[in-house]
């Protein structure tokens, strides 16, 4: 028996040690005792009397019931605890099953600023719990800075547990592996890192549990901090994490090996490692026709090369190259710049501030007067500009072309830094002409190839040159084709599907369908297309 | 680096027969590949100073590398006054040297500051430009006229082999594989196929554009034109852009500070082991800065250019020639006497 027991006690523990509610005392216990006041008093003051902590005498003052009634939800604390007792089964609250039973004070304020109420008796030092955590939650709508025409239209919410189940529900599978980790002093925040034991590399998940847990802070309570944190290289502009508030887009990193990092109260998910062209492919791309995804991912790309550098070829050749343009284009050109008393870097420097006013006022103002300031910025005062002759045509256009192409990179961090990228740029090419732009270029190139994204090269299918994997880098080739998960994410199972088109071949071959499992792989590829 | 002016040295040492020099030259220099190949075969894992020391004793290892070091900051002198000059002449002639010189070395000492790995990496991704010199220059060759190759061997064997001198000069970069041979992975099968190919390909370039530079121009032409290949391009015009030449330099620069970026590297890597305490990043900021001094005491000077020029010639032929062959069947003899005595 004495055996039985200790597996029992055994067991009992460790069910314990995964309640995430205990890691934040600090190892600190106060053993409650058999004394209610003594027990009420030492919560009070540990709560510094706070004027939300509710303490119901019950029992003609033998028992107490405290709970936060900011936590807790008042239906919830009649149906799981009064409900049952006047119902009839149980005539006492301590017999209720559900309670969870604990002789630790410091277990007791942890749990109740989980959400939970406490139960106290008189004569008694146990202690019982009961889950009545109320959860104010919007619904998983689609998030407004990553909308898909095709697809699933849900979205991450501040609570972490919904979102984790939004992730579960997705990967039914014993693999997916979520371990919490709670960082920041006073917040407590608890992060989640999520991943797939058996695809992703265990170094990887390791250096990312380990990275997080070496936070030493009061408070965390943004991605972005996390973020700041934990990144390889802080002295870039680019983002060094994937930030998404998708589930679909999650689950297919989580299943190319990447490791999931989500924190409550924020719905953004951040992924890593992520390289560059992660940021250029949107779920959209996987919903379209491969032709069209592989078109539109193009555009995008060339997008990145207008963003960064238009302005700034377009002064250079305005400033430095003229004989660049083709003859019939010079007179043009030529009339357009001919009146305005600023030379072009000026001119561009001062368009691109513009918009950027013209952008940070609408984004936080209410819709409509957001698009007010859309007309007002974009159309009375580039007309006006022009009109009064201190930007030139050609510089309105391109630099609304930049503004857009900036835009059209699906994730915001990285709009962000093509936006800035390009002044140092425009100053270059004011100063140096094409010499410039070819040294500043080449200063971000090696720029990208030099930053590291959890030990995994930035521009990871170009720099180091993997060949298969630009399958979904430049372009997005037919699903069948991306047999292999990308070997950046250092994944230790590099297969990714059989042949999913194998019907075909089964069909060619007449009447021995499913006849070859593992072959077929190789000639599928060829025979399917 | 060399694609501008090669056609033209070539042809002024051997006229409409350069070609057939630039074969020649390619034709010996996989000899010379495969001595620097045996020498460092012999030496399993030691980099090329410790080999040196190896082969010529603690000073004279020392010495080889200070003079390795001064040829490799003669030749970055070289590049950095060519390309100011093609800069200030083709692209911004009122641009002082000073801006052009350290605003190129400053983009290469920040691209070796990432280490072997990380030029590897950018060195593969720029290769992908090579291609758009390819296509430019192919696109050219619709006016290519054969008849000015003839009449073959006009002026005899002679000067043909002054050609020869030429044409090795301007593969001279493959002195680098002595000295990354033993931080490069991979079995010694596997590098020297990668040195051939390496060559190979220098040589087909090459090959291409003195090709079209010598049928695109007459003899007579060639020797009023010092950058045949520009001008060429400054005459056609797409519809779309006017000016070819701009974008063809525009992209040499890339190749002028890959290359730069290389002989920075190496000279670096010998200066941090002469000096013990100077890391990888003092020694190669260290390089630079005499680098930037000796070009700008050079200047547009044509008389210390052609100095600087000769300077750089000899010391190639001692340290990029000579030596390769000298060490290899002295490596055998050492390895042999250090197998003997351990």
């Amino acid at each position: 028996m004495g055996f039985l027991k200790r597996l029992f006690f055994g067991d009992h523990k460790r069910l314990q040690d995964r309640d995430l509610a205990r890691d934040y005392n600090n190892g600190r216990t106060q053993p409650s005792s058999t004394k209610l006041s003594k027990n009420i008093e030492y919560l009070l003051s540990n709560f510094h009397k706070s004027n939300d902590l509710k303490v119901r005498v019950l029992n003609e003052g033998n028992a107490a019931l405290v709970y936060f009634e900011s936590l807790a939800e008042q239906e919830e604390v009649f149906e799981k605890i009064f409900g049952p007792v006047e119902k009839g089964p149980v005539d006492e609250i301590s017999k209720l099953r559900s309670a969870r039973v604990t002789k630790d004070l410091e277990e007791v304020i942890s749990n109740l600023l989980g959400g939970q109420a406490a139960y106290l008796e008189d004569g008694s030092n146990n202690v019982h719990l009961f889950d009545v955590t109320s959860s104010y939650n919007r619904t998983p709508e689609e998030p407004q800075n990553e909308r898909v025409i095709r697809g699933a239209h849900d979205g991450f919410i501040e609570n972490i547990m919904i979102n984790i189940n939004l992730i579960r529900k997705r990967i039914e599978h014993r693999d997916l592996t979520v371990k919490y980790i709670k960082i920041g002093k006073m917040t407590h925040t608890n992060v989640a890192v999520i991943y797939m034991h058996g695809i992703a590399d265990p170094s990887l998940v390791q250096e990312v549990e380990r990275r997080i847990s070496c936070i030493e802070t009061d408070m965390v309570h943004s991605p972005g901090l996390i973020e700041e944190y934990i990144e390889d290289q802080t002295n870039t502009p680019f983002p060094q994490m994937l930030h998404t508030e998708r589930p679909d887009r999650v689950v297919a990193n989580l299943m190319e090996g990447r490791v999931a990092i989500m924190a409550e109260g924020t719905p953004t998910t951040l992924i890593a490692p992520s390289t560059f062209f992660m940021f250029y492919q949107a779920s959209d791309d996987y919903n379209m026709r491969w032709f069209t995804g592989t078109f539109i991912r193009l555009v995008r790309l060339f997008s990145f090369v207008i963003a960064v550098g238009l302005p700034a070829f377009y002064i250079a050749i305005v400033g430095f190259h003229f004989e660049v343009i083709p003859d019939e284009l010079i007179i043009p050109v030529k009339a357009s710049i001919n009146e305005i008393a600023y030379p072009p870097i000026i001119e561009a420097l001062v368009m691109v501030v513009i918009i950027e006013l013209i952008r940070e006022a609408g984004v936080r103002l209410p819709a409509p007067i957001g698009q007010t300031i859309g007309i007002v910025g974009g159309l009375v005062i580039g007309d006006a500009v022009v009109r009064a002759g201190l930007v030139s045509n050609l510089m309105v256009i391109v630099v609304a072309l930049t503004a857009i192409a900036s835009f059209v990179v699906p994730s915001n961090e990285l709009s962000t830094a093509l936006r800035l990228l390009t002044f140092p740029l425009i100053i270059l090419a004011g100063t140096l002409g094409f010499v410039g732009i070819v040294f500043g270029m080449l200063i971000i190139i090696i720029h990208l190839t030099k930053l590291q994204s959890f030990g995994v090269p930035y521009l990871a299918p170009v720099a180091p040159l993997s060949f298969g994997d630009l399958k979904d880098t430049f372009v997005r080739l037919p699903m069948f084709m991306m047999k292999t998960r990308p070997k950046d994410s250092h994944t230790v199972k590099p297969d990714a599907l059989n042949p999913v088109r194998k019907w075909k071949l089964s069909d060619q071959q007449g009447s021995k369908p499913n006849q070859q499992p593992d072959g077929a792989e190789a000639s599928s590829q060829k025979q399917s297309d | 680096m060399g694609v501008l002016s090669v056609p033209f040295e070539l042809h002024s040492a051997a006229r409409q027969d350069g070609w057939i020099s630039l074969l020649i030259g390619a034709s010996i220099l996989p000899l010379i590949l495969l001595a620097i190949w045996g020498t460092v075969k012999n030496f399993e894992g030691d980099s090329f100073f410790q080999l040196s020391e190896k082969l010529f004793f603690k000073w004279g290892g020392r010495v080889l590398t200070l003079g390795y070091v001064l040829y490799f900051v003669s030749v970055g002198t070289l590049i950095i006054i060519l390309y100011g000059r093609m800069i200030s002449l083709w692209v911004l002639p009122l641009t002082p040297l000073w801006v052009i010189a350290s605003l190129m070395i400053a983009v290469c000492c920040y691209l070796i500051s990432g280490g072997l790995l990380v030029m590897g990496r950018i060195y593969t991704m720029l290769s992908v430009l090579i291609l758009i010199l390819f296509g430019v220059i192919i696109y050219s060759a619709k006016e290519m006229n054969i008849v000015y190759l003839f009449p073959i061997l006009e002026n005899g064997w002679g000067r043909v082999l002054t050609g020869v001198n030429e044409a090795l000069f301007s593969f001279l970069g493959y002195i680098v594989s002595l000295f990354i041979y033993s931080k490069v992975n991979g079995t010694h099968k596997q590098k020297l196929r990668v040195m051939l190919y390496a060559h190979s390909f220098v040589f087909l370039f090459y090959f291409i554009i003195v090709f079209v530079s010598f049928t695109y121009f007459s003899t007579e032409e060639i020797t009023l034109v010092p950058e045949p290949i520009l001008y060429m391009l400054k005459a056609f015009e797409l519809p779309v852009i006017a000016r070819l030449d701009l974008f063809f330099i525009s992209i040499w620069v890339v190749n002028v500070a890959t290359t730069f970026g290389t002989y920075l590297y190496m000279a670096g890597l010998g200066v941090s082991h002469l000096c013990p305490i100077c890391t990888k990043t003092t020694a190669s900021i260290l390089v630079s800065v005499i680098v930037l001094a000796l070009t700008l005491y050079v200047g547009y000077d044509m008389g210390k250019t052609k100095q600087l020029d000769q300077i750089v010639l000899h010391l190639g032929y001692v340290f990029s020639l000579s030596l390769p062959l000298i060490m290899l069947p002295l490596s055998y003899f050492r390895k042999k006497r250090v197998k003997e005595g351990g």
